[in-house]
């Protein structure tokens, strides 16, 4: 089934809410790659990916019986996503504190077969660039969320939400050479 | 800004391929498991209500212990004192 049609997300929502294992598979199975995508942009790795996405979803599960509206599913989801990946940041950069790590270490290529194109490795190179934060604003907006969801999402207001994704987007171009020697 | 557009989506497709099959499988056996592994907030507090107890009643019947032993010797030298006092004056003698 296509989730993104509203009536049948929010049934399918509805049905997971009351403990349908059914409709939560339903559910993991629709959002998984958009999910997956997210993470990504957001740490960059593709060897977090499976992980963190894995987690978003034991997140949902755990949450989606006290999730208000289920109309809200997706912006809900994603704010999840996003906070799961902005906590892992956090919590890697705070362990780097107190383990810091060689200077071999610091930069770990991506696994072998992860980096494809030259276009995909100029993406990951710009928004490496930015911080998590901005990462994870575009990535909403590639998601299709709009100003206001957005706003609900990063709890701001849709001005302050268009200022920061106007000087992401500056950002990401001033970063992004599909050229780019990595 | 139709490259970057093509971009997002290879990163879309990569992520995509990083996840292997079976993940919802997964999330819900992992749930599942964590709600069996985690005990209940009742059942936590049941066992750290009786755990108190247990130190308490311990730390109780050490001090009793303790107090009872110190106090034996000083109580049997005080009767000692008023027996040998006692036998020593014939005024209060028998």
């Amino acid at each position: 089934m296509d989730p993104s049609e509203s009536t049948e997300l929010v049934a399918l929502v509805s049905r997971a809410q009351r403990g349908e294992e059914r409709a939560l598979h339903e559910l993991i199975v629709a959002y998984q790659n958009r999910v997956a995508g997210f993470v990504y942009a957001i740490t960059g790795r593709s060897d977090s990916v499976e992980d963190l996405t894995q987690q978003v979803f034991i997140k949902m599960v755990r949450a989606i019986e006290g999730l208000q509206a289920p109309a809200q599913f997706e912006s809900w989801l994603f704010r999840l996503a996003r906070n799961t990946c902005i906590d892992h940041l956090r919590r890697q950069k705070l362990r780097r504190i107190f383990t810091p790590f060689a200077p071999e270490h610091e930069s770990v290529p991506e696994p072998a077969g992860a980096v494809g194109t030259e276009e995909l490795d100029a993406l990951r190179h710009a928004l490496a660039q930015l911080r998590p934060q901005d990462r994870a604003l575009l990535a909403l907006v590639q998601e299709g969320r709009s100003h206001a969801e957005i706003a609900v999402i990063l709890k701001s207001s849709v001005a302050a939400v268009k200022a920061r994704l106007h000087r992401a987007r500056e950002q990401l171009r001033q970063h992004y050479q599909p050229h780019h020697e990595n | 800004m139709k490259t970057e557009s093509s971009a997002w989506s290879l990163l879309h497709e990569r992520a995509a391929q990083c996840l292997r099959p079976g993940l919802a499988d997964r999330v819900l056996r992992a749930t599942r498991q964590r709600a069996e592994a985690f005990p209940s907030l009742l059942s936590q507090f049941v066992v750290g209500a009786m755990t108190a107890a247990a130190c308490f009643g311990a730390v109780a019947f050490l001090a009793q212990h303790q107090t009872a032993s110190a106090a034996t010797p000083t109580v049997q030298s005080g009767w000692q004192e008023i027996a040998s006092a006692t036998s020593a004056d014939p005024d209060l003698g028998p």
